[in-house]
C-alpha cells in the first residue's frame, strides 16, 4: 500500500491526529483526522482525482487552494466539493463524477479524440435543419454535461443555515496574510476597530506553507516563512479591537456596502467604513501540451501537501520556473525526500545565487534558457520534453511537475468595492490602482502581493501604509501616525523611484 | 490522450480553440467570454484570465492595457445555497 | 475591414440589444437596408445578454398573452430563418399554485387562456410532482402549464440576428455611444454619436435600461424608470429541472440550461436605480426561494450573480410606436419581456415603420394608451394583479 507521507522532516513536524479513514470511488483510504480528503488520497498515491468536462481527460490536483476546477468529486452527496480543501471525517464517501464506467476508465474520453467534430461554437452552426433535431440533440447534450448530480428528493433532514451575523467595524481587512496582518496591526494601534477575514484555519498566507529562510537584516532575519506567519499573528492577537474571522471565504463586496464571508457557523456580514484588501495571487497555469496531465500542480500545491499535510507530492520531480523561487522549492522537494530531476528555468541565467550552489552540489541539474514544450503519459505525468531558445530539446523522467511561472492577483472583491483595475507591465498583472498612500478609491486600500510586490519586507511595509493610511482617513491617530505615514509613504516609494 | 495546450481548464478550451474563435471576429474578452465559454466556469477566470488577456492582446496587436478585464462578480467561490440563505430560512 | 460612418441613414436605430437588432433585420428582409444600429458597448452587453432567456405564452393580460402566442410561432422556426442555432428549446413552463384559493385563480386563468387562444392547462399535485419531480410538494398544489414554455440562449440570438442583418445590407456600429438627437421643426433629423454625426429620417429608441434617457433627448419624458435586474447562476448539473418555473409565492423564476446549470431570479421592487452591482437582498432571497421550492438545491453552488438594467413603463408593458410629439421618432422600449417579444416585436414595428401603421398585434402597446387611459393589466395596480399578489400571502 502506498504511503507518500513524509515520516521525518528535517525541521517540520506533523500533528496528523488520529487515524480515520473514508471511501473513495468504493475504496477503503487511510487518513488522518486533520487531513483534508485530497491530502489522504495525494499520501495514497492517487494521481486522478476527476476527469474534465467536455473531452473527459484525466485531471489531478493543480493548486490545493479550492480554486481550480480539477478536484470536484462528489462528497456524501454533495456534489462539486473541492476535496483539496474537504477535511476528512469517519466514513465520508467521495465518489468521482461525471465518468462512464468509472475513474479510471471513462468510456466518454473517446471524445478526446473526437474533438474535430465538436470544435468551439459547433452548435450554433449545426442542428438547424430539420427542426426535431434540435430538440434531440439538446437531450444528448444535456445527459452529457453537467458535472455534479442532485437527486430529485433530499431523504435526510433539510439542513438548518445559522443565523448571518452583522458586524459592524471601521475598517475591514480582507486576507491574512504578512500584508493583510501588518494592515490590521496598523489600523488597530491607531484605535480602530478592525475585522479580518482570512480564508485559512490560520492566519499567515502563503507564509504558512513556505519554509524560506529570511535572510535580510530585519526582525525576522533568521526565521523560516511559517515562524514569521506565527510570529505576526501573534502580534495581532494581542492588540485591543481586533476581530478575526478565520476560515472565512469573502463572498463579494455587496452594493448594500457589505463584505459577506461563509465561516463554519455561517454567515458574516461585515459592513465597514473602509476596506483593505491584501488579497494576494493564484499561481498561474503555463500553457503546453498536455499541461493538465495528473501530476502537474503548482508551486503552491507542493508547498500545502508537503508542509502543511506532511505528504510529498510524488517521487521524482522536476520544476518549471522564471524566478529563484524555483530554486527555494527544489530544496524544499529535497528536504521531503522527493528526487528533483530538473530545474527548467526561463531565465538565461543568474548572476549568483546561494541555493543554485546548494542545488548544483546536490547534483540537481538546472537548465537555463529553457522552456516548456510538452508533457507525457499515457494517464498522469512520467517525462516532458523541454526545449532551449536555440531548439535544443531534452526529455526528463517525472512523475511530478511543480510550476512557478508567475502569477494573477486576486482582485474581485477590490474592484466588487469600485477599485480600478489596471494592467501592470512589469509583473505582468491585471491589479488594483492606487496611490502613495495605497489608496485605491474613496473606501479602498489595497497592499501586498496582488500588486507584484516582492520581497516579504516591502510586503509588510506595505500592509503597514495601507492599514495607517485607512484609519487615517477616518480621523483616527495622531500626529506621530501622519510622521509615520509619511516615513512608510517614502520607504514603499523611494526604493522604487531610485 | 490527445496531446492539447489546455488554456480553460474548466471549459476544456485549447489555446487553438480561442485562437480560432479570436479570428472569427469575437476578439472582445466579453465576446470571447460568452461565445467560448472561457471565464465563467467553476473558476470563474482564476486560472486563466491573464493567459486569455495575452492571446487576445497578441492576436489583436494590441497592448494587454487596452484588453480590459471582465466583471468579476461574487461569490468568490462557487457558494452553496444552503449557506447564501442566510436567514431567510424557514422550516 | 471597419466600414465607415455614411453621412446619412434612412433608420438610425439607437441600442444593439436584441430589440434593435431584431427590428434592424426585420426592416432590411421587408426591403428597408438603409438601416445603422448604434450600440454604446459591445452587442447585446444590456439586459439582452443578461437576463434568464425564457420565453412563455401563459401571462396574465390578452394583450400581452397573445402577442407571445404569436413571438412563440417565430421562435418556432427562428434558427431556420436566421440559419444560426439559437439554441431554442420548447420543454415547457410551469406557473405554480400552492393553495386552494392559488389554485381557483389558476383555473380561472387557464379560461382566460383558453378564450384567448392560448393553450395552457391546469395540473393538479399529483400531475405537478410527476412533471417536476424536484418540487416541494408541501408548496405545491398544483399549477398552470404551458407546454409552449420554452428557453433559449440570448448570446446566440443577439449574434444571429446582428449577422443576419449585416448579410441583408445592415451595419452595425457597436462601441458607438449615440451622444444627442437632433430635431428640426417637431422632426428628427440627425444623430450625434461618438463616431460623428449622421442624418436619418428615422430613429428608434431601442436603448432598453437606456431608453428613458434617450427619449430625453428629443424632449420626451416616457412614462419609465431603469429598474437594476439580477439573475444568478449554479454548477452545472446533470438534467434536474425540465421545464422552467415561475413560483408566485418566492416571486421566484428558475430554469436549467442546456448545459446543466440553474439560473434564477426574482422579481426586483428596486424603485429606480441605474446600479449594476450585485446586492447581497437578491442573493440571499434567491437562494432561500429556491431552495424552498426545490429542497435538494440547497447542495448545489452558486458560481456568479449578476445585474443588467431594463425599462419598466408604468403598466408594466411595452411602449411602442411613433410618439405625435415627435416626427419619425419610434419607440421600442419599456421591456420588461423584451427577450421573448423580439422576434414578434422586430417583424410587427419593422411593418409599423414602414407602413406608418401599427399592426394590431401591437396596437395595445401605443405610446398613446396612457394618454388614452388604456393601460394594460399586467401592471402590478391591476385587479388581476393584486389579487394574484394577495394570494401569495399566507
Amino acid at each position: 500500500m502506498k504511503n507518500q507521507r513524509i515520516p521525518d522532516h528535517p525541521y517540520l513536524a506533523f500533528d496528523r491526529g488520529r487515524k480515520t479513514h473514508f471511501i473513495f470511488d468504493g475504496s477503503e483510504c487511510e487518513a488522518y483526522e486533520n487531513e483534508t480528503v485530497g491530502a489522504a488520497l495525494v499520501a495514497a498515491g492517487v494521481k486522478t482525482i476527476s476527469r474534465s468536462t467536455k473531452y473527459h481527460r484525466p485531471r489531478g490536483f493543480l493548486c490545493f487552494t479550492g480554486r481550480c476546477p480539477n478536484c470536484m468529486a462528489e462528497v456524501n452527496g454533495i456534489p462539486n466539493v473541492r476535496v483539496c480543501r474537504e477535511k476528512v471525517s469517519p466514513d465520508m464517501i467521495v465518489r468521482a463524477q461525471n465518468v462512464f464506467p468509472s475513474l479510471r476508465i471513462d468510456l466518454y474520453s473517446v471524445l478526446d479524440r473526437l474533438d474535430f467534430a465538436f470544435p468551439v461554437g459547433f452548435q450554433y452552426k449545426r442542428f438547424i435543419r430539420p427542426r426535431y433535431l434540435w430538440p434531440f440533440v439538446e437531450r444528448r447534450i444535456r445527459s452529457v454535461a453537467g458535472i455534479g448530480r442532485l437527486p430529485m428528493q433530499l431523504q435526510v433532514k433539510r439542513e438548518k443555515s445559522p443565523k448571518a451575523r452583522p458586524v459592524e467595524t471601521d475598517i475591514a481587512v480582507v486576507g491574512g496574510g504578512p500584508a493583510g496582518i501588518s494592515a490590521a496591526i496598523a489600523a488597530a494601534e491607531t484605535g480602530a476597530g478592525v475585522a479580518l477575514i482570512d480564508e485559512g484555519n490560520e492566519l499567515g498566507g502563503h507564509l504558512r506553507w513556505n519554509t524560506d529562510m529570511e535572510e535580510s537584516p530585519n526582525e525576522f532575519a533568521g526565521m523560516r516563512a511559517f515562524q514569521i506567519a506565527k510570529k505576526l499573528a501573534d502580534r495581532l492577537v494581542t492588540l485591543q479591537h481586533i476581530r478575526i474571522f478565520a476560515p472565512a471565504i469573502a463572498i463579494g463586496v455587496f452594493s448594500e456596502g457589505i463584505l459577506a464571508a461563509e465561516t463554519p457557523d455561517g454567515l458574516v456580514e461585515i459592513k465597514p467604513k473602509r476596506y483593505v484588501f491584501a488579497t494576494g495571487c493564484t499561481d498561474r497555469l503555463p500553457i503546453f501540451e498536455n499541461n493538465d496531465l495528473p501530476g502537474i500542480m503548482t508551486k503552491t500545491s507542493a508547498q500545502i501537501l508537503m508542509h502543511i499535510y506532511g505528504v510529498r507530492p510524488g517521487n521524482e520531480a522536476a520544476i518549471y520556473c522564471s524566478s529563484d523561487e524555483g530554486f527555494a522549492l527544489a530544496s524544499q522537494l529535497l528536504d521531503a525526500k522527493v528526487r528533483v530531476n530538473a530545474i527548467v528555468d526561463k531565465r538565461k541565467g543568474v548572476s549568483q545565487s546561494k541555493t543554485l550552489e546548494t542545488l548544483t552540489s546536490q547534483e540537481v541539474p538546472v537548465h537555463f534558457n529553457s522552456r516548456m514544450v510538452r508533457a507525457s503519459g499515457r494517464n498522469r505525468l512520467n517525462s516532458i520534453q523541454t526545449s532551449t531558445e536555440g531548439g535544443h530539446g531534452q526529455t526528463i523522467t517525472c512523475d511530478t511537475l511543480c510550476v512557478a511561472i508567475g502569477r494573477q492577483a486576486v482582485c474581485e472583491l477590490a474592484q466588487q468595492a469600485g477599485c480600478e483595475l489596471t494592467y501592470d507591465p512589469r509583473f505582468e498583472l491585471v491589479r488594483p490602482i492606487h496611490d502613495d498612500h495605497m489608496k485605491s478609491n474613496a473606501e479602498s486600500y489595497v497592499a501586498g502581493e496582488m500588486l507584484g510586490t516582492q520581497p516579504l519586507s516591502m510586503i509588510t511595509l506595505e500592509g503597514r501604509l495601507a492599514g495607517l493610511s485607512a484609519a487615517l482617513s477616518l480621523d483616527l491617530g495622531d500626529s506621530a501616525r501622519l510622521r509615520e505615514q509619511a516615513d512608510l509613504t517614502s520607504s514603499v516609494f523611494g526604493n522604487r523611484r531610485s | 490522450m490527445k496531446p492539447k495546450k489546455i488554456v480553460c481548464l474548466c471549459e476544456d478550451l485549447t489555446k487553438e480553440d480561442l485562437e480560432d474563435a479570436i479570428k472569427n471576429g469575437f476578439n472582445d474578452l466579453e465576446l470571447l467570454k460568452r461565445f467560448t465559454g472561457v471565464c465563467t466556469g467553476p473558476c470563474q477566470a482564476k486560472f486563466c484570465l491573464m493567459n486569455v488577456i495575452q492571446m487576445l492582446s497578441e492576436m489583436n496587436h494590441t497592448k494587454p492595457e487596452s484588453i480590459g478585464v471582465p466583471a468579476l462578480r461574487p461569490p468568490f467561490r462557487p457558494t452553496r445555497l444552503a449557506v447564501l440563505r442566510g436567514d431567510a430560512a424557514e422550516e | 475591414m471597419v466600414t465607415p460612418l455614411k453621412s446619412k441613414y434612412r433608420v438610425a436605430i439607437v441600442g444593439g440589444g436584441v430589440q434593435g437588432l431584431s427590428l434592424a433585420y426585420n426592416l432590411a428582409k421587408l426591403g428597408e437596408k438603409d438601416v445603422v444600429v448604434f450600440e454604446k458597448g459591445y452587442i447585446g452587453s444590456g439586459a439582452s445578454t443578461r437576463n434568464g432567456g425564457l420565453i412563455r405564452t401563459a401571462w396574465f393580460s390578452e394583450e400581452v398573452c397573445t402577442l407571445m402566442n404569436e413571438s412563440v410561432r417565430v421562435w418556432e422556426q427562428l434558427s431556420e430563418e436566421l440559419s444560426f442555432n439559437v439554441m431554442y428549446t420548447q420543454r415547457g413552463s410551469f406557473i405554480v399554485a400552492g393553495t386552494d384559493p392559488q389554485m381557483e385563480f389558476c383555473k380561472e386563468l387557464v379560461d382566460l387562456h383558453t378564450s384567448w387562444g392560448i393553450r395552457t392547462k391546469l395540473l393538479d399535485s399529483r400531475e405537478a410532482m410527476k412533471l417536476i419531480p424536484c418540487f416541494n410538494e408541501r408548496e405545491v398544489r398544483g399549477g398552470i402549464y404551458d407546454r409552449k414554455g420554452g428557453i433559449a440562449r440570448h448570446d446566440a440570438v443577439v449574434w444571429a440576428y446582428a449577422r443576419a442583418a449585416s448579410h441583408l445590407g445592415v451595419t452595425v456600429f457597436p462601441q458607438t455611444e449615440v451622444q444627442a438627437i437632433r430635431l428640426q421643426d417637431g422632426q428628427v433629423r440627425s444623430v450625434k454619436t461618438s463616431q460623428g454625426e449622421v442624418q436619418a429620417d428615422i430613429v428608434v429608441d431601442a436603448a432598453g435600461g437606456h431608453s428613458t434617457h434617450v427619449a430625453q433627448m428629443v424632449g420626451v419624458q416616457l412614462p419609465t424608470r431603469p429598474v437594476r435586474w439580477e439573475a444568478m447562476v449554479t454548477e452545472p448539473i446533470k438534467p434536474y429541472l425540465n421545464p422552467y418555473v415561475r413560483w408566485p409565492k418566492g416571486e421566484l423564476y428558475v430554469s436549467q440550461t442546456s448545459r446543466g446549470e440553474i439560473v434564477a431570479g426574482v422579481d426586483s421592487h428596486e424603485a429606480s436605480s441605474m446600479d449594476l452591482r450585485c446586492s447581497l437582498a437578491f442573493i440571499k432571497k434567491v437562494s432561500a426561494a429556491l431552495s424552498s421550492i426545490f429542497p435538494s438545491l440547497e447542495r448545489l453552488a452558486v458560481l456568479r450573480q449578476w445585474a443588467g438594467l431594463i425599462s419598466i413603463s408604468d403598466d408594466g408593458c411595452p411602449i411602442l410606436g411613433p410618439i405625435p410629439e415627435v416626427g419619425g421618432f419610434i419607440l421600442d422600449c419599456g421591456w420588461y419581456i423584451g427577450f421573448a417579444t423580439a422576434p414578434i416585436a422586430g417583424r410587427m414595428l419593422a411593418r409599423s415603420v414602414l407602413e406608418d401603421k401599427m399592426p394590431k398585434l401591437i396596437e395595445p402597446f401605443r405610446y398613446t394608451r396612457f394618454a388614452d387611459g388604456e393601460q394594460i393589466s399586467e401592471d402590478s395596480n391591476s385587479e388581476r394583479m393584486t389579487r394574484l399578489a394577495r394570494l401569495n400571502q399566507y
